[in-house]
């Protein structure tokens, strides 16, 4: 079964709404009853990764190219990995103080696999937004490792910005580019 | 010597302490503030470059959802819903 154009570039819209969603939840900081801001540990977040991975999978099935497939299947373990390491230390079955660098690792891992994408197919109509979003996610797993390497506390992490902006082109991608 | 009458003098707050908090409740009001951004990017989206529309099946539906412009609704107003004190 091969899936047409439109069909691929709504899963990505829904991918990237998915992922939207998660990093704000995330890093957005929530009002207490008292006014305060905090830092949300909430469980929808490992959730909504482990929800992409199976995605990312999916895609795996309905792919017709070899590189799409194999991608796609590395993109889902590692957002399935990320999930289920998550779910395990915010349910308090599992703490590490590496567990940290989960996230940070998850999203330069991922842009380090659209770099890849773009490699093995650079004339493809979607090469130039495979570079583009594959450094969002580099640079901002880099920002977050940096941040809790050194233990800054910080409520609004800088690495928020490239995180939301992979975030919009994932949903604003072309459909002639969606692949 | 007549006593000064009213409300006591509130201790006076330096204006590094008045942006410090003026700062914090800012950042309390950041879902909001991002929710509200995203729905008016989607209508301001959907307005420019239009939505289609296919039907009120459940293909239908998920096709009328999985358009960019409302998508970007439905994030602002999930992110609306979790910006409750809580």
């Amino acid at each position: 079964m091969i899936l047409t154009q439109l069909q691929v570039a709504r899963a990505h819209w829904l991918l990237g709404a998915l992922f939207l969603g998660l990093i704000l939840e995330e890093y957005l900081p929530r009002a207490t009853r008292d006014g305060r801001a905090a830092r949300p540990r909430s469980l929808l977040v490992p959730w909504a990764l482990m929800l992409g991975g199976v995605g990312a999978w999916a895609t795996t099935v309905f792919a017709d190219v070899v590189h799409d497939m194999l991608i796609h299947f590395l993109w889902g373990d590692i957002l399935f990995l990320a999930g289920a390491l998550e779910l395990a230390r915010r349910r308090g079955v599992y703490e590490r103080p590496w567990l940290d660098a989960v996230l940070p690792i998850a999203f330069i891992g991922c842009g380090v696999l659209f770099i890849v994408h773009e490699q093995i197919d650079p004339g493809g109509p979607a090469a130039h937004w495979h570079v583009a979003m594959g450094s969002l996610l580099i640079a901002a797993g880099i920002l977050e490792l940096v941040r809790v390497t050194r233990r800054r506390a910080a409520l609004i992490p800088l690495a928020v910005l490239p995180l939301t902006g992979f975030a919009l082109a994932l949903i604003a991608i072309p459909v002639a580019a969606a692949s | 010597m007549v006593p000064e009458l009213g409300r006591p003098a509130s201790p006076r707050r330096s204006g590094s302490d008045l942006l410090a908090g003026a700062w914090r409740r800012l950042l309390a009001l950041s879902r909001v503030i991002v929710g509200l951004a995203l729905v008016a990017g989607g209508v301001v989206w959907a307005i420019a470059r239009g939505i289609s529309l296919y039907g009120l099946g459940p293909s239908g539906f998920y096709d009328d959802i999985a358009q960019p412009p409302l998508l970007l609704v439905l994030i602002g107003v999930w992110l609306l819903f979790r910006s409750r004190r809580r």
